[in-house]
């Protein structure tokens, strides 16, 4: 367009000249650079916000039906509620701390590494190793039980 | 953990991740305290993940374990301690006017593109492109997410006039093209796994918007296949707000996604019913069939045998599409398989996975009888949905003179009549 537009320029100004055209082609490349053409109104092409969030799905659902817009489960913003997170601990020592594989490959080893140092530079935390059952995305209720009675706090990990 | 059970938590994942979850938790109203260590800690030696331990977080450049010992410990903030959920504006109808060339940088390099040159959305080309159905432009089709978890986008009718018009479509393919937003599948799922997507169009809108069923029908071919495919993905960019590396993590991304698998059965030529018509829809009715997987596994010729023969050599558990030519179709109903429903069962049971139902295997007859050649996919048959819904009254609106690539030359049982 910029280029048919500068050419029309240039025929132009041979025309009302009756002379060469003056104006060399870097400097009519600028002007139509500079005005750009014509302005044009376009349509904005994204989304709007739904306030429909997706969430984890059945664990008992088909591997592929978090995928599927008519089984993926969703909640709306009315019904999401911030996460209330737990009060802090007044320092780890002699607390115990779950270190939770959550089955992404290299999570546990990850971990043991961990385990080992913190019995190296923290000898008075006491670190329990867990690997969730299932996969990565299942539920696992009894572990989920087993770090409410007994954890103080959970290292979750590693994910990606 | 946190709010139910009041157990304090430290959450890692590796730094390749992070924006992602850290975006995930603002838009859900979730102020975990995340540890990222460098990405990957799979199959790495273990002095490795020594060396991620006792190093630095390269997210924040902090010390790792110092952020998990604080994630812990340290007391929660103000903020923390009353989390909100953000509400996103609305975004606005009208875009600022500009140029040819700063429009087309500006949607560029906001990421609403696929990388490629599109059609400026202007007011006079939408309103044009919105003759091709009689629904109001501001009606909602749907709402898209290519992730599992974000807020979903809602669209209207306009919308998807507008990434019609982008796509470089014209009015008759938009009944098409709101068919699949109908889906609301988006044609890139964030997976790692980079997915890709199949769209399969039957019945008469094909033959009358001049899609191409034959020879080539997944290649660069035909005007219909590859800009009704390309508004997919438009869509999936700008509905399901695909955006690399932040929404979207396909690690190596899929080639097929640029206009995806896009063409209308061969029924003409296909020996068994139309894939429409085994989905409970009457032939004389116009759908969409969306499939998505991983890709195309493999190909093998003709008859049961090869097809087991395919599924066995790959890795897919689930599900398989095979994509016929019509002669590899003709083949396996000359073996006897005159249903494809009757095949499918006995390809499951014959197949040795024990996951795989004859529910999870489709047909699809596509191709110029070049070759009785098959190829396998692992694709699940997601949806098959109306296209006549979206058609205005009066039937598919088609230019004076339609856009039409060439012809090729056809095929009638593997021998091809050159110059007809």
């Amino acid at each position: 367009m910029d280029r048919h537009s500068c050419s029309f320029s240039r025929r132009a100004l041979w025309l009302l000249l009756g002379a060469i055209a003056l104006a060399p082609a870097a400097g009519c490349r600028g002007r139509s650079g500079a005005s750009g053409g014509p302005l044009l109104t376009v349509l904005d092409p994204r989304g709007q916000p739904s306030g429909v969030f997706g969430r984890r799905g059945d664990p008992g659902a088909h591997m592929m039906a978090i995928f599927d817009p008519e089984t993926q489960p969703t909640m709306s913003r009315d019904e999401l509620v911030p996460l209330r997170m737990a009060p802090r601990l007044d320092g780890l020592d002699g607390r115990t701390i779950y270190l939770v594989d959550t089955g992404f490959a290299g999570g546990r080893e990850f971990l043991e590494e961990m385990q080992a140092w913190f019995r190296e530079n923290h000898p008075g935390v006491r670190t329990v190793l867990r690997v969730k059952s299932g996969n990565a995305f299942s539920d696992s209720p009894e572990l989920w039980a087993e770090l409410k009675q007994k954890a103080d706090g959970v290292v979750f990990g590693v994910g990606g | 953990m946190e709010g139910e059970y009041g157990v304090p938590t430290a959450p890692m994942v590796t730094a390749r991740f992070a924006e992602y979850v850290l975006r995930d938790g603002r838009s859900h109203g979730m102020n975990l305290r995340w540890a990222f260590p460098p990405y990957p800690v799979a199959w790495v030696p273990r002095e490795t993940l020594r060396t991620y331990i006792r190093g630095n977080d390269p997210v924040t450049g902090l010390p790792l374990m110092r952020e998990v010992i604080d994630a812990l410990s340290v007391p929660l903030t103000e903020a923390e301690q009353n989390p909100e959920i953000p509400q996103r504006p609305q975004r606005p109808r009208l875009l600022e006017p500009g140029n040819e060339a700063d429009l087309q940088r500006r949607f560029l390099s906001n990421g609403w593109t696929d990388g490629l040159p599109i059609v400026l959305p202007t007011e006079e080309r939408v309103a044009e492109m919105l003759t091709g159905t009689g629904r109001d432009p501001q009606e909602v089709v749907g709402m898209m997410s290519v992730t599992t978890h974000e807020e979903m986008n809602t669209y209207t009718v306009e919308k998807v006039a507008v990434n019609a018009v982008m796509a470089g479509a014209r009015p008759e393919h938009l009944p098409v093209i709101l068919a699949i937003a109908s889906t609301e599948h988006p044609a890139m799922p964030s997976s790692t796994g980079s997915y890709g997507s199949m769209v399969v169009v039957n019945g008469p809108v094909a033959r009358a918007i001049g899609m191409n069923s034959g020879v080539g029908a997944l290649g660069p071919f035909n005007y219909a296949n590859a800009v009704i495919g390309r508004a997919w993905t438009l869509m999936s960019i700008n509905f399901g707000d695909a955006r690399a590396g932040d929404t979207f993590m396909a690690t190596i991304g899929n080639g097929l996604s640029f206009t995806n698998q896009c063409c209308a059965e061969n029924e003409e030529k296909s020996p068994w019913e139309p894939f429409h018509v085994r989905q409970g829809f009457r032939e004389s009715e116009s759908t969409v069939s969306i499939f998505r997987g991983w890709s195309v596994l493999t190909l093998g010729l003709g008859t049961s045998e090869g097809l087991l023969a395919s599924m066995r050599s790959v890795n897919a558990m689930g599900a398989f599409t095979f994509v016929l030519d019509p002669l590899a179709a003709k083949a396996l109903k000359d073996e006897g398989w005159d249903d494809p429903g009757r095949l499918a069962g006995h390809l499951a049971a014959q197949s040795g996975s024990p996951f795989l139902r004859p529910e999870g295997i489709h047909f699809v007859v596509v191709g110029g009888e070049t070759n009785p050649i098959f190829h396998t996919t692992d694709y699940v048959h997601y949806k098959t949905a109306s296209v006549d819904a979206w058609v205005p009254e009066g039937g598919v609106r088609l230019d004076a003179n339609p856009l039409r690539m060439p012809a090729h030359p056809q095929c009638e049982d593997g021998l091809c009549i050159i110059g007809r």
